[in-house]
């Protein structure tokens, strides 16, 4: 699966690495057991520090997207151990804020629906495929 | 009979195919360098570069075509070898400075144009699974250096085979009239001799071979999945090559064991060009090479030329480039790097390891001189 770094952009690097790989997964593009590339080898690629993609891989790691194989490097999750008690809350704390500003900036509730639902289904069609 | 004046021929023949290696780069490089300069998408398709490049090439047959004529009428009259060195040295300047003019030129160019660059996005494309893609694999299999050593098993073998039949003094040397001028006392030590070079070779190659698996990925933003199969066969065409030419010369080398064990008779038109032949064809394999395939399989036919419609551009890191031709980027921990003007990979000079592994080359060198002087004389 390509990856596109912007180096303009506000977003740590660290983060964009992140946020991709979870869509990528979501998407279907990255498949359960396959591997990713080792941190030296994508950091070298990318051209950035080590220590970047140690950062976004061991957060990848802790939500339980990846699993760290002593010989095989970093491996996709299977989807059953992606699963999450209480990411609920996790989420109702993350997304609060991007509701407020809709909110203020005159979206309806029912506009907003349609536009997390638009989003959800281009990843569980793809996931089909 | 006087072999030496076609020694020189094929010296002369070495400095012609160096002289069409340069006049081509131009033509190898990837699409989105153009002299070095990395150019946004709005530029590319400019008539104004056309200009450039026959600028260049009109630079290039004039000046360095009259001097490498002048070198060749020079040599062919004085044979030397000081002059030889000298001149190539002059001509790696001189072509170095007419690529810098154009250089400049073409970053002149760009300036003029930036606003196109300002508030883009500036990506640096990768893809995962580049390297563990089982079906389409960037590189040849490993087990394709069995070949090297088993040449190099062969040539020990026939070392042991030829001892004893060996007279106490062993012709090793032959001058330009093929005459024996040189000779070693029977040692077990003459045996090693030769393997001991090809293994050298075949650990130096190897290491080619390594680094081209490890390179930096440059996958370019104007239309990935394109460019990403480019660059595979580019790695993939590079490292079949690699294994190649290791299996050439260690071929050669062992047609000079052979010689030296006296297991076939010495011929001499062979003895004596065999080596020279061999550069000459290394050159012409690499020229091939660059032709064929291009740098990151630019010249590759894919029959894929749409571009992604979208506003994004390549982040521009021609400040990593030293005149477009050095990379020296101490951010990034990548090593081995596609070259910009040139031919396959060069280094990140802003990389300690860089050096390291210059200086590890350099004394790996003069081990293999001094590990064939003890096999020789101790």
């Amino acid at each position: 699966m390509f990856l596109a770094i912007d180096f303009q952009s506000d977003i740590p690097i660290y983060i964009q690495l992140k946020q991709q790989i979870i869509a990528g997964i979501a998407r279907g593009a990255l498949k359960e057991g396959e591997e990713l590339p080792s941190v030296r080898q994508l950091a070298q690629d990318i051209g950035i520090n080590l220590h970047t993609v140690n950062k976004a891989y061991s957060l990848l790691k802790d939500d339980g997207f990846i699993l760290m194989d002593r010989r095989k490097g970093a491996l996709i999750n299977s989807r059953e151990n992606m699963a999450e008690e209480d990411f609920k809350f996790r989420l109702r704390e993350e997304i609060n804020p991007l509701i407020a500003q809709a909110f203020c900036k005159g979206m309806t509730e029912e506009e907003l629906q349609l536009e997390i639902g638009e989003i959800y289904r281009s990843y569980s069609q793809g996931a089909e495929r | 009979m006087n072999y030496e004046m076609i020694i020189w021929a094929i010296v002369i023949v070495f400095i012609l195919i160096l002289f069409i290696i340069k006049l081509v780069t131009p033509q190898i490089v990837r699409r989105e360098i153009f002299f070095g300069v990395r150019l946004p998408k709005n530029l590319l398709g400019d008539l104004r570069l056309d200009d450039f490049k026959k600028a260049y090439l009109r630079n290039y047959l004039s000046l360095c075509g009259f001097y490498t004529l002048l070198f060749c009428v020079i040599l062919a009259k004085i044979p030397n070898n000081a002059i030889l060195l000298g001149g190539l040295i002059v001509f790696l300047l001189l072509s170095t400075w007419l690529y810098y003019l154009s250089h400049q030129r073409v970053m002149q160019f760009k300036q003029a144009n930036e606003a196109y660059m300002l508030n883009r996005k500036q990506i640096v494309m990768v893809d995962t699974s580049f390297r563990s893609d089982k079906s389409k694999r960037p590189l040849p299999a490993k087990t394709w250096f069995i070949i090297p050593l088993f040449i190099i098993g062969f040539n020990l073998l026939a070392g042991y085979m030829a001892y004893d039949e060996l007279p106490i003094v062993v012709p090793s040397h032959w001058n330009a009239q093929g005459e024996i001028d040189g000779g070693v006392f029977k040692t077990w030590g003459l045996v090693f001799l030769f393997p001991l070079v090809q293994i050298f070779i075949t650990g130096f190659m190897f290491l080619l071979y390594q680094a081209v698996g490890w390179s930096k990925l440059q996958i370019s933003t104007l239309n990935p999945a394109d460019s990403r199969e480019r660059n595979r066969i580019f790695r993939f065409r590079w490292g079949a090559n690699i294994i190649f030419l290791n299996i050439l010369i260690l071929l050669v080398i062992s047609l000079l064991n052979l010689f030296v064990l006296q297991l076939i008779p010495v011929n001499v038109p062979v003895l004596l060009f065999v080596q020279p032949l061999l550069i000459i064809l290394v050159l012409l394999d690499i020229l091939f090479m660059a032709v064929w395939t291009g740098q990151g399989g630019s010249r590759l036919n894919t029959g894929s030329v749409t571009y992604c419609q979208d506003n994004d551009m390549a982040l521009d890191d021609d400040k990593d480039w030293i005149g477009g031709l050095l990379y020296f980027n101490p951010r990034d921990p990548a090593l081995f790097v596609e070259k910009r003007f040139g031919i396959a990979w060069g280094l990140n000079y802003g990389n300690i390891k860089a050096y390291i592994l210059i200086a590890s080359l350099i004394a790996a060198f003069f081990l293999l001189g001094s590990l064939m002087e003890l096999l020789l004389f101790y």
